[in-house]
């Protein structure tokens, strides 16, 4: 059994990670939620692992993704591909990978004893992410693997089960979400004869689909920010599913951005993003709560 | 569930940013310390800090005609446009989350209508209010 890299606790679960750019994860990481996923793409290519301390000191649980989705979306949009042939394409000739591998090498070794926990690099199949994973192995790195159900075989996800103590499982977020249904199903099942293998939801909100399948440890998405890249303003949930929106006015003066002119943080986008991260810590405590619940009274 | 016509002006107008002004958006310990087992009136609506699944005695009262039961609700949930319009049980286990539900309304709202209820008092006036 290989133990994956990080400072996790395998009894501090179900977990909410919150995804998005550098600047608004550690903004809400300082007001409030401190679970939070960052892609290595979203940090600043002058100094990335400055920015990754930066948030790490908010005393936040960071899971750090490797950026690679971004890189095959990047070149499957310059190269006119589709998304599967794309993702299944070796990771060498992907564009950018010469520089994305050594970036990911830094931050990781830079920050590894800090992070919560490391995604490796999941491109190419089933077989190419062996040989990337030997390669990291290899530099002493311990990322937790990805498993793609649509395409990887259930064979391979007992193979990760068996032989690492956490995996992620992607192929969520391009799913549509009535699709995702019998993913999660399939997860489910599959997580039974291996429960104590931590399973992370690569794109997942922890809605009400997790409060019927226990198909993961943790999740993490950008739903959490809704309110701060959608007109609708802040949705609030209750057992995880969507319950309305708020009045108009709680919704941040467009333009009102930290370092410009007339600059108000009582109306602007940064309280949103407090407000924002205050709902995503809710979402987090009710889904562990009901989660426990559900332990104590052997319903699980 | 279905959208309600404040939800769709929320979605086309333009926010002054008014009510995010005055929103509470603390974390610390909440000011409200309601404890297990209690109910509280909060304007229309009914906060039950009780567990979802076994405190059904507790709750059950006060789901009147017209009332929604709402579990698991997150912090704003009582500042929703729904809010306005529904009578609401909300049942919330978690005594910190269900502190900050009163600290948030009362903060847009004031204090005013926020009390706690001792032995099935009020339980006519949520049926009203459906």
């Amino acid at each position: 059994m290989i133990a994956t890299g990080g400072t996790w606790d395998p009894t501090d679960r179900p977990i909410y990670f919150i995804a998005g750019p550098d600047h608004d994860v550690l903004d809400a990481a300082v007001a409030g939620h401190s679970y939070v996923l960052v892609a290595l793409n979203e940090l600043p290519i002058g100094d990335p692992v400055g920015k990754l301390n930066r948030i790490l000191d908010t005393g936040a649980n960071v899971l750090l993704d490797s950026g690679i989705f971004e890189q095959a979306m990047r070149h499957k949009r310059a190269h006119g591909l589709d998304l599967y042939t794309t993702l299944a394409l070796p990771p060498e000739q992907l564009d950018g990978w010469d520089r994305l591998w050594p970036r990911y090498l830094k931050v990781v070794k830079a920050c590894q004893d800090r992070l919560w926990g490391y995604v490796e690099l999941d491109q190419g199949g089933r077989d190419r992410k062996r040989a990337t994973r030997s390669r990291l192995h290899a530099e002493g790195l311990a990322p937790m693997p990805v498993y793609h159900p649509l395409s990887d075989g259930l064979d391979y996800f007992t193979e990760l089960a068996e032989g690492q103590d956490r995996m992620c499982a992607a192929n969520l977020v391009q799913t549509p979400w009535r699709a995702r249904r019998p993913l999660l199903a399939t997860l489910t099942a599959l997580r039974q004869a291996h429960p104590t293998t931590w399973v992370h939801l690569l794109g997942l909100t922890p809605d009400q689909f997790l409060y019927a399948l226990d198909a993961g440890d943790s999740a993490d998405s950008s739903t959490w920010s809704r309110a701060l890249r959608y007109t609708e303003g802040y949705r609030e949930i209750a057992a995880g599913q969507g319950f309305g929106l708020l009045p108009v006015d709680f919704k941040h003066r467009l333009g009102n951005r930290k370092g410009q002119p007339g600059y108000d943080p009582l109306h602007g986008r940064d309280k949103a993003v407090s407000m924002s991260a205050i709902g995503a810590a809710g979402r987090h405590r009710n889904w562990r709560n009901y989660t426990h619940r559900l332990q104590e009274l052997g319903l699980s | 569930m279905k959208r309600l016509p404040a939800d769709l002006h929320t979605m086309t107008t333009r926010s002054d940013g008014s009510l995010l002004a005055v929103a509470d958006v603390s974390v610390a310990d909440p000011i409200h310390q309601p404890t297990g087992g209690q109910v509280w009136a909060v304007g229309p609506h009914r906060l039950v800090v009780a567990d979802v699944f076994t405190g059904w005695p507790l709750f059950v009262p006060h789901l009147a005609a017209g009332a929604m039961l709402v579990p698991y609700p997150g912090p704003y949930l009582l500042l929703t446009n729904r809010a306005q319009h529904t009578p609401l049980v909300l049942v919330q286990p978690d005594t910190y989350l269900a502190g900050h539900l009163l600290d948030k309304y009362a903060a847009v709202h004031g204090t005013d209508g926020i009390r706690q209820l001792v032995d099935g008092q009020d339980l006519v006036a949520l049926g009203t209010a459906a």
